[in-house]
């Protein structure tokens, strides 16, 4: 068995009595093995202090709540009362939303990211599609952009070609498919993830929804990377 | 004298009490997801906190005692490594609990009273051979633990399912969504690769 395979084995429960005592030997002697064997072991008590932070959190806001709803009656009705003024104020600040300054302040962030993966040499002969799909987005042709590059998508396509599909729908005013493109490309981590945060938080911010903006810009500033500088700007001019 | 006595009985009395009932109950917390884990903190809370409190700790101190003492009791339950009760729950949780009482009376300087009284519930220790206690974490940990946040939700729930949760492959399968066994593996390699990476080309958090 290789390494990888005897440490799963062993997370899994997946060893005979056997091998579990042939596993507790080859820590001994294979210095691999047991380095990596370290690290996923080091991993799991990390998960699970983590685990331990987020039920604490979870009783003490229980209690939290616990005591709350021993209150008076005229508490009660004291809570009820605030949370009638917040959900008026939340629709205040979501109508606030409808107001032009976001489409401004998309207008002035926006800026349709470069091609900086493929190498168009003008003039080449039988194109591939990656070369039509490129140049149909360099040349700001972005309906055809969309086409060429969901047909890419489809196929064994490198992962820059999702995150310029959505680049694509994004300059063609399609913000809702854009948005959710590039929070697919956040998830699976693929190529551009950063990116698609700062792209992700303007799609957002043309269909006004706000959390989604701040979610986005957020990870940005604490991630110190990619435009950091400017979500911290555009966070601050959100309210 | 008269407190010891009540104690013991007390304590006797809960081990008779040990039946499927409070098997029943690891059962539900396994399957049950937040709601359970309330439910049973609540049921067991007020006898605890009564417990905690003939160590004279105060209100906080109880119940920051009760959650931590509760906490380990779950996390030997949702890992696997506590899959029956040899004892009543609540003979259990004092036994755990009594180390946390130890850390708190320690740290306000309250020993003398508190080793005396401890001393009457070694009983307890047979109960809880297996508990892991969650220790300082070493530098490497702490690393681990701050990055793992930076990982993708899809990556973290894997990584969760594996090394807390001790599914089977087959569970992961099915929880996950996943198309096989092989495809969980390679997805796993993937995100202790990234984190990895992450962990030795730091970005600012």
């Amino acid at each position: 068995m290789k390494t990888e395979e005897w440490i799963d084995k062993y997370y899994l429960n997946e060893l005979s009595v056997a091998e579990l005592k042939e596993f507790e030997q080859l820590l001994q002697t294979d210095a691999e093995l047991r380095k990596e064997f370290q690290f996923q072991n080091d991993l799991s008590v990390s998960i699970k202090s983590l685990e331990k932070d987020g039920l604490k959190s979870i009783l003490q806001q229980h209690e939290k709540e616990k005591k709350l709803s021993k209150n008076s009656g005229w508490k009660k009705w004291l809570v009820a009362a605030s949370i009638i003024i917040l959900i008026g104020v939340a629709g205040i600040s979501y109508l606030k939303l409808d107001s032009p300054n976001y489409d401004q302040l998309y207008v002035e962030n926006y800026e349709a990211y470069p091609n900086t993966e493929f190498n168009i040499t003008r003039g080449e002969n039988n194109p591939s599609r990656e070369y039509q799909a490129f140049t149909a987005y360099e040349s700001g042709n972005y309906k055809q952009a969309i086409l060429l590059f969901s047909e890419l998508k489809e196929g064994n396509a490198s992962e820059y070609v999702d995150f310029y599909l959505a680049q694509s729908f994004l300059a063609n005013e399609n913000h809702e498919k854009a948005l959710s493109i590039f929070e697919e490309i956040i998830q699976n981590q693929e190529a551009f993830s950063d990116e698609s945060h700062w792209f992700a938080a303007l799609a957002a911010l043309k269909l006004n929804k706000k959390t989604t903006v701040q979610k986005h810009l957020s990870y940005l500033v604490s991630s110190g990377g990619y435009k950091s500088g400017q979500a911290q700007e555009l966070l601050k001019n959100l309210d | 004298m008269k407190f010891l006595s009540l104690m013991l009985t007390l304590f006797n009395s809960d081990v008779l009490m040990v039946d499927q009932m409070e098997n029943d109950v690891l059962e539900k917390l396994r399957e049950g997801g937040e709601k359970a884990f309330k439910d049973v903190y609540d049921v067991n809370r007020e006898k605890f906190l009564m417990f905690a409190r003939k160590f004279g700790l105060d209100d906080d101190e109880q119940l920051d005692v009760y959650q931590d003492t509760y906490i380990v009791f779950y996390q030997n339950v949702i890992t696997g490594k506590l899959k029956i009760l040899t004892s009543a729950l609540s003979t259990y949780l004092f036994g755990i609990g009594k180390n946390f009482i130890m850390k708190t009376l320690k740290k306000n300087q309250r020993m003398v009273r508190s080793e005396y009284m401890l001393h009457i519930i070694k009983d307890e220790d047979r109960a809880i051979e297996n508990i892991d206690w969650d220790e300082s974490l070493s530098h490497e940990q702490q690393l681990l633990k701050k990055y793992f946040g930076t990982l993708g939700e899809q990556c973290q729930k894997l990584l969760t399912m594996f090394y807390y949760r001790g599914l089977s492959i087959k569970d992961i399968i099915a929880e996950g969504g996943y198309h096989s066994a092989n495809v969980v593996k390679s997805q796993k390699s993937r995100c202790l690769r990234t984190l990895r990476e992450r962990i030795l080309k730091p970005q600012p958090l």
